[in-house]
């Protein structure tokens, strides 16, 4: 999908998604709404206010939406590549088809939306940024993929303290919404079993290789 | 047919067998996985190898993959993308320009990046003791038996290649008796500085020596028409950089690997036809390698480990990555360890090599 058909998906279903700053906000805390966008024609986009310390980097605060919205943590591959913001999609990570890759583009808000140039980890926010991510299934991984779907300056996605929600979306009937991903935990029972046939082996290898050395000398 | 006594195994065989194992840890970095392949290859080479020199072959390279994982972790410690999660501890960290994104020195050191970097060190450690593996239970003289006369045209660079690592162990060897002699250090940083010139400028040598003598000795003497021979290396030459493309499109386990498939099939049919209209007319040999029922079992045991590991892969991919996000105890998929255990049967099934079944006799007596 281009961003042709994008901007017409915000005209037909975006009604401006909000989030209300939280009443009571201690001194060295700042408000950075995150605009979390699920992409597609009929994705979601969730803008959550999410309290920071200024200096916080991106991940956290993607965190601290994850903690606050009650989701799963956001996922990373090895090399820290963001691969799953509340729970979506439930595996694979920057996956390629074609040219293209179904992965989440990083943004940050300002007059207009600008394609980060760095991770989430190398991030630090301050005062007045807003930070966006929007799922491309289809993207080409450059600053051409569209932006999220909301307003980019901090003053038109926030509403003032008071008003009730701390995060709206808006949420046409999804055909992915996301939601929380019950996590899998393994068994230990697998893992005990190999460690003690790795330890068996391996000891057995050196044990044997030892003997042979001493016959040797 | 039957075994002669004092016929090793296939040194393709062995290759083979090595080779499949480096593949399988080249799909995982669960380190459940990656140890118990480790652990595999090493009871494999403690029982299988001869008292060879080379032998000590597995034994450098498993030194040399302890290395890899060191600077792997300290690279990322120092150097590395900040990899988000639970922080560890906190290094001074230098601000660079916005052009530098994507590096960065100091900084949040978290458990997932030293775990994540710990997992890929071991991987690559693990393929590097696969290839000390085949280095060490089979002979490079041998394997250079088997090379095809039609690889004249790169017969250095081939012979080189295969000899070089076994020429690198005997070279420490020599030099290091050599320093020991003379009342120097064998051991230690002060050592290494030592020993690492000599090394590698006298295994390089020695392998371009042996290439030399094998010229002399006719190895793979050229076919009589230059424009068949044209023809025959063109075709050589191109199958094998169509093998090498898709062989990578087909171990990167990210791209689709149906174009690999098929790049790989048609290089080595291009590959095979070069070496057989090269090696046309017949060539004897002395005391040949035979391949048989034995030669089988072993790579027949480097393919269960793969198809274990590529089964639990397709099962669930999440199985063969160590669990960051959040961090867990690794899966201990059945298929890739019953795959992984499979592997170890050339431990039973492969024949002794000579001079340690007469010292087994010994030792019975």
């Amino acid at each position: 999908m281009g961003p042709a058909g994008a901007s017409a998906a915000r005209q037909s279903k975006d009604a401006s998604p909000r989030c209300a700053v939280p009443a009571h906000t201690a001194n060295d805390r700042i408000v950075v709404p995150l605009v979390a966008d699920f992409g597609g024609v009929n994705g979601k986009v969730i803008v959550t206010c999410v309290l920071a310390k200024a200096g916080e980097s991106g991940a956290q605060v993607l965190q601290s939406q994850a903690q606050l919205l009650g989701y799963p943590s956001p996922r990373y591959a090895e090399s820290g590549l963001l691969c799953a913001i509340d729970g979506y999609p439930t595996s694979g990570c920057g996956t390629q088809s074609g040219g293209h890759y179904a992965y989440w583009a990083y943004w940050h808000g300002e007059k207009r939306w600008q394609y980060a140039n760095g991770g989430p980890g190398e991030w630090k926010v301050s005062k007045g940024d807003v930070e966006g991510w929007r799922f491309e299934p289809d993207g080409s991984a450059t600053p051409a993929d569209p932006p999220p779907r909301a307003a980019s300056s901090a003053t038109a996605l926030e509403t003032p303290a008071g008003a009730a929600p701390t995060t709206t979306s808006s949420s046409p009937s999804g055909d992915h919404a996301a939601g929380p991903v019950g996590a899998s935990r393994n068994s230990p029972i697998p893992f005990v079993v190999s460690v003690a046939l790795i330890l068996l082996i391996g000891a057995a290898a050196l044990l044997r290789s030892r003997r042979a050395s001493n016959r040797a000398t | 047919m039957l075994r002669t006594r004092l016929q090793p195994l296939h040194p393709i065989a062995w290759w083979c067998w090595a080779g499949a194992l480096a593949v399988a840890a080249s799909r995982t970095t669960n380190p459940l996985l990656l140890g118990l392949l480790l652990a595999a290859v090493a009871w494999v080479v403690t029982t299988r190898r001869g008292n060879s020199p080379w032998a000590r072959s597995f034994a450098a390279l498993m030194r040399l993959g302890l290395i890899v994982i060191v600077i792997r972790v300290v690279v990322q410690v120092l150097f590395g993308d900040r990899v988000p999660g639970a922080t560890w501890f906190t290094l001074p960290s230098v601000p660079l320009p916005s052009w530098a994104a994507g590096v960065t020195i100091g900084g949040p050191v978290t458990a997932q990046a030293a775990i994540g970097a710990f997992c890929q060190g071991l991987q690559i450690a693990v393929i590097l003791a696969c290839f000390g593996a085949a280095n060490s239970l089979a002979s490079s003289f041998r394997l250079l038996r088997c090379v095809p006369a039609g690889l004249y045209e790169v017969a250095v660079a081939v012979t080189v290649a295969i000899s070089f690592t076994p020429q690198v162990v005997l070279s420490i060897a020599r030099v290091r008796d050599a320093r020991r002699l003379r009342g120097r250090a064998t051991s230690g940083l002060k050592a290494w500085r030592g020993l690492a010139v000599p090394v590698l400028d006298g295994a390089l040598e020695r392998s371009v020596a042996l290439a030399a003598s094998m010229d002399a000795r006719g190895f793979g003497r050229r076919s009589t028409s230059p424009r068949r021979r044209q023809a025959t290396a063109a075709a050589t030459l191109g199958g094998l950089v169509g093998l090498g493309i898709g062989l990578f499109e087909v171990l990167d386990s990210g791209s689709a690997s149906g174009l690999g498939l098929a790049v790989v099939l048609v290089g080595g049919a291009l590959v095979l036809g070069g070496l057989a209209a090269a090696s046309h007319g017949s060539r004897s040999r002395y005391r040949p390698d035979r391949w048989l029922v034995a030669e089988w079992l072993v790579v027949l045991a480097g393919l269960a480990a793969v198809a274990g590991v590529v089964a639990a892969g397709s099962n669930d991919p999440n199985a063969l990555v160590q669990p960051l996000y959040p961090l867990a105890l690794p899966a201990g998929p059945v298929v890739a360890l019953a795959g992984i255990l499979a592997a170890t049967v050339p431990s039973v099934t492969a024949p002794i090599p000579a001079p340690m079944r007469a010292k087994l006799r010994r030792a019975v007596a």
